[in-house]
């Protein structure tokens, strides 16, 4: 057996919730797109984001492995062979990376529960429960996302951007890995169905590439950069005709620009 | 065997497994489990240390050896155990140390958060267990558990398949919650009930932060209690734990006091921990005769996240029933269990406690029923279940798939029910009522119910089930038709309460049959009943007259103390009070539908409703009204003038309109509106069920009747179900990539069928053309367009 362990750093995290949830994602998940909501549906935001700051049990965890490219079968191997990544997008997505943080972040079962019940009762309040919910843990993986940028850039190494199973031709499978090599059904309760979904719901699972600062252009205004390997992802995306955010002009990485 | 846990000499449990393993080089993401198979000798020294430390009971290298998580290993369950317990059992030879077979949890979520039906976790469990008992282990350990609802697939399963001793230890947070949301307190109660043998907590957290959770624990069980913390908490910083073995053995002491009788070590622990904790409690003797003496037995029924303690008047909701109630009857015959679990959602949002359900009618199978809505109610309510059943069968089948501690309602004096019913109630852990009659009928004197309650007592007792879980209800006669007998329930729940000590339940609105102003005489002999011990009243929780009864006696009779609860609903309900207030002011001549139904306003649309229909029929309102006002919505909705959310109330506010006509409708006992039945599914594979769920709404505020299958539904399904109800209509709905292959399976097999529907898709990842090519006859982008897509199938 290979000694790769030491290698592995790992991370077990209880996430700070915010005060609030960030409104502009929530409304374009209800189907406002860019249009003003009217006021009863800001009461139901309102009510609905409480609800789910009270209900969340975020859970977070990521480590950081080496990774080994095999051009000659369009792989990726992380740690060692029995974890591969295939397909072009996820090669082309970590190029020129040595390493890779995955990362997988969950808002427990407790939120499932309260959607589910919520869809029984009132579909309206359902649908708002839901885009608080989505708008949450997207603001959580950001969060735990700038952490991990933040430590590792202070050892002069640079992140991409996420990338989850499902996107491009990366399988819904990969998650296979995360459960694998994060344990994250122990650690934070995240588990995958028989058909590769994350459960609880509202869950994320992603990969980021890490390179070395030497191995490419120095950041040069001091902020949080990105590689840019993927810098028009929605080129990989299956939903890019239906996605709200582009209607508007925007893109999902970076929703706060969309409401200017 | 069974007397393993019956010693006041601390049993010795080992340490981690896996930290071990890594230690030896083990490579992540391979099985551990296999290396039994493949380097037995690394798995049996590992073992080795844990009993020359001094373990008394080892855990196999079986955690994660199911069917799920060895799929695509090559190797089959049965090999992997029996390598697991053949390489433990090697490490025990020449000592006294015992062997377990080590069970966690499968590694995918059971319905109703995930995928996994209890039927099939029940399969896989089985199989691992068979496997054990064949190699030898000698008992069977479930460990690091976090979902109460798997543990109980478990835990029957091995005591359908064996008769080792069970133990279970689940894993909790540092909110003292386990992932699932499950207390310690259900999960003792629960357990207990199902007759595991010993209860525990390991992992996740060490010795400090366990404590008060074991403390809990440990007052609420007379069971044996067993401990294995982790070796403190991970260092943020270097991701390993944070205590040495020194201060594992010192901080472990304490557990000492409260009673507890086996001890070990989880993640990070070592031989050396194992070793030092040996050092420390080989001298003692353990407390845990002194905790359960103290123990006060009481009755309790939960689910895995409420526990309900009948220490006070606790309201019974009676609605779920349909005897006497035309919509639950309804909803029975057209199998629309929404109506059913709104019902219950209801019912606990007006005090009830605890839910009584009844699924027994003509025309119903009473166990496929009540199964059914038992499995869907727990996944929607946190309050317990009181199972109203006489059948056997029907209350098996529901008994086993509940979550949590549930009562049984009921069995009667008559000893062959009785002998069917306990049974039941003794293998599932369930609390039973008994009601004071026999195959003569209800006596009618005080002493003669009384004396039947004695005979269900100790009964009951003598089939093994505890007296606490005893509850006794000596009927409500109607005052009207025999004043004298009725006379006599409040004496026979005074006699019962003195004499046997038991709790006692009743259905208190029969009293008042047959007079007017029916809430007077029930609220008072409410009183009377209360005052005479009445524990458990069975009551529409709707009732607010007999609430208040209920709330004020439990101040008076000091149970409830500072009458918190009596100020927090009273306090309520001024608010509640002042909203009616300001609804009866509207003018109801003055409400516009078109514009209540734009607004999204319920109770506006409803009162309008009513009065439209002092100058209309039924029909007329339905089609020159709720259906125009839809119609409306729906174009604002195309037009971009309002959203999604806004088309949602209007539709709801629309349908406590039609709610209106159709309760008018069922008294005239006319059917409800149908403009159309449809069947409406996610497709096999797809858990994503919100977009199928408003198109769901909007539907049936159209006036379709709609048969809602849920998500992940397998082809043979919709099949039948456009069989049963021969919908002319079905829509399919998928979210992902990789389910559109089962809408297209489904599809074809509808076509294969050559039923006669039409078929109609959406979803996020659908277009026109895709839908096209997997031969759908329409494709809906929103819920709007399949509203219009019904109308032209249906030409109404």
């Amino acid at each position: 057996m290979k000694k790769g362990l030491l290698l592995v750093r790992f991370y077990n995290m209880d996430i700070k919730l915010p005060n609030k949830i960030k409104k502009e994602f929530i409304y374009t998940c209800m189907g406002f797109g860019m249009n003003e909501p009217d006021i009863d549906s800001i009461k139901l935001v309102e009510g609905c984001s409480k609800i789910i700051l009270e209900s969340a049990q975020p859970k977070a965890i990521y480590k950081i492995f080496p990774i080994f490219f095999k051009y000659d079968e369009d792989k990726i191997y992380i740690l060692n062979e029995k974890n591969i990544l295939s397909g072009k997008s996820i090669l082309k997505h970590l190029e020129g990376c040595s390493q890779c943080v995955l990362m997988a972040i969950t808002l427990g079962q407790q939120i499932d529960k309260i959607i589910r019940k919520a869809q029984l009762m009132d579909m309206a309040k359902a649908i708002a429960l839901d885009a608080c919910a989505s708008s949450l843990i997207e603001d959580l993986c950001d969060q735990v996302n700038e952490q991990i940028t933040e430590e590792l850039m202070g050892k002069g190494q640079r992140l991409t951007t996420r990338f989850s199973p499902g996107y491009g031709d990366l399988p819904l499978y990969t998650q296979k890995i995360f459960s694998n090599l994060l344990d994250m059904e122990r650690k934070i309760g995240l588990t995958k169905s028989s058909e590769y979904l994350l459960l609880p719901r509202k869950s994320i699972t992603a990969i980021i590439g890490i390179k070395n600062l030497d191995e490419n252009l120095y950041n040069k205004d001091g902020k949080i950069y990105y590689i840019e390997n993927e810098e028009n992802s929605c080129d990989i995306c299956l939903r890019k005709e239906q996605c709200e955010f582009r209607k508007n002009g925007g893109h999902c990485l970076n929703k706060q620009n969309l409401y200017k | 065997m069974k007397n393993i846990f019956d010693t006041d000499n601390y049993i010795i449990l080992d340490g981690a497994m896996g930290t071990m393993l890594q230690k030896s080089g083990l490579e992540l993401g391979e099985r551990p489990e296999i290396l039994a198979i493949t380097y037995p000798e690394k798995i049996t020294a590992v073992h080795r240390m844990y009993v020359e430390s001094g373990a008394n009971l080892i855990y196999a290298n079986t955690f994660g050896a199911n069917a799920l998580k060895l799929s695509g290993f090559n190797y089959t369950v049965e090999e992997v155990i029996t390598a697991g317990i053949k390489a433990a059992k090697e490490a025990c030879k020449g000592s006294n140390a015992i062997v377990a077979l080590d069970i966690g949890p499968l590694g995918e979520l059971l319905e109703p958060t995930g995928t996994l039906s209890f039927e099939s976790a029940y399969k896989l469990f089985k199989e691992m267990i068979v496997a054990g008992k064949n190699a030898g282990a000698d008992v069977i350990v479930f460990e690091t558990m976090t979902d109460l609802y798997e543990v109980k697939a478990g835990v029957l399963a091995a005591k359908e398949n064996s008769d080792l001793p069970i133990m279970v230890s689940m894993t909790f947070e540092s909110n003292h919650r386990t992932f699932a949301g499950c207390t310690v307190e259900a999960m003792a109660i629960t357990l207990e009930g199902l007759g595991v043998d010993a209860l525990g907590i390991n992992c996740s957290l060490g010795p400090i932060e366990i404590l008060p959770i074991a403390k809990t624990l440990c007052e609420n069980t007379k069971l044996p209690v067993f401990v294995k913390p982790n070796a403190g908490l991970p260092n943020l910083n270097t991701g390993q734990y944070d205590i040495n073995p020194k201060q594992f053995a010192q901080q472990m002491l304490q557990y000492h006091d409260i009673g507890i009788s086996m001890l070990g070590g989880c993640c990070g622990t070592s031989p050396e921990y194992i070793r030092e904790i040996v050092s420390n409690f080989s001298p003692l003797k353990t407390r845990a005769l002194e905790r359960k003496e103290k123990y006060l037995p009481k009755l309790r029924a939960c689910s895995p996240t409420t526990v309900v303690n009948v220490d006070h008047v606790t309201i019974v909701g009676e609605t779920i029933n349909p005897m006497g109630r035309k919509f639950i009857k309804q909803a029975y015959l057209n199998d629309d269990m929404d109506t059913i679990l709104a019902c219950g959602v209801e019912q606990i949002e007006n005090g009830a406690e605890i839910l009584d359900v009844n699924a027994g009618l003509p025309g119903v199978n009473e166990k496929e029923m009540l199964y059914k809505v038992v499995k869907l109610l727990q996944s929607v309510v946190d309050a317990p279940i009181l199972l109203d059943s006489q059948n056997p069968d029907a209350l098996e089948a529901a008994l086993r798939i509940y979550n949590g501690k549930p009562m049984i309602n009921s069995t009667n004096a008559d000893r062959d029910l009785m002998s069917k019913i306990f049974p039941l109630a003794k293998k599932y852990g369930a609390a039973i009522v008994g009601l004071t009659l026999d195959e003569e009928g209800i006596p009618e004197t005080a002493e003669k119910r009384f004396e039947l309650a004695k005979r269900i007592v100790e009964t009951g007792i003598s089939f093994g089930v505890s007296k606490e879980d005893l509850i006794i209800d000596c009927l409500t006669l109607a005052t009207s038709v025999q004043q004298k007998e009725a006379s006599e329930t409040p004496k026979a729940i005074k006699l019962i309460k003195e004499q046997l000590g038991v709790k006692i339940l009743l259905g208190v609105s029969n009293i008042s049959f047959g007079l007017p102003k029916r809430e007077i005489i029930n609220r008072n002999f409410l009183m009377l009943a209360m005052n005479a011990g009445l524990d458990m009243p069975i009551m529409n929780p709707k009732d607010e007259g007999m609430k208040e009864a209920i709330y004020s006696f439990n101040v008076l009779a000091g149970r409830d103390e500072g009458a918190k609860l009596y100020i927090e609903k009273f306090a309520e309900n001024k608010n509640k009070k002042t909203t009616n207030i300001q609804n009866q002011n509207i003018d109801n001549n003055k409400i516009d539908i078109f514009h209540a139904i734009r607004r999204g306003l319920k109770n506006e649309t409803k009162i309008a409703t009513e009065s439209l229909l002092e100058e209309m029929d039924e029909m007329t309102v339905i089609n020159q009204k709720l259906i125009p006002a839809l119609d409306v919505l729906g174009s604002l909705f195309e037009n971009g003038d309002i959203f999604l959310p806004q088309l949602i109330q209007g539709a709801q506010a629309a349908q406590s309109g039609f709610d209106v006509v159709n309760r008018r409708l069922a008294d005239k006992d006319t059917e409800a509106v149908n403009r159309g039945t449809i069947v409406l599914a996610t497709v096999k594979g797809d858990i994503h069920d919100i977009g199928k769920n408003i198109v769901k709404t909007i539907l049936q505020n159209y006036g379709y009747k709609i048969i809602d299958l849920g998500r992940d539904v397998a082809i043979e399904d919709v099949i039948q179900a456009v069989k049963k109800y021969e919908a002319k209509l079905v829509g399919l709905s998928a979210l992902m990539t990789t389910t559109l292959k089962s809408m297209e399976d489904t599809i074809q097999a509808i076509h294969d069928e050559e039923l006669d529907c039409k078929i109609l898709v959406g979803g996020a990842v659908l277009t026109e053309e895709y839908a096209k090519s997997i031969k759908a006859d329409y494709y809906a982008k929103d819920a709007k367009r399949s509203a219009d897509i019904a109308k032209e199938v249906f030409k109404n």
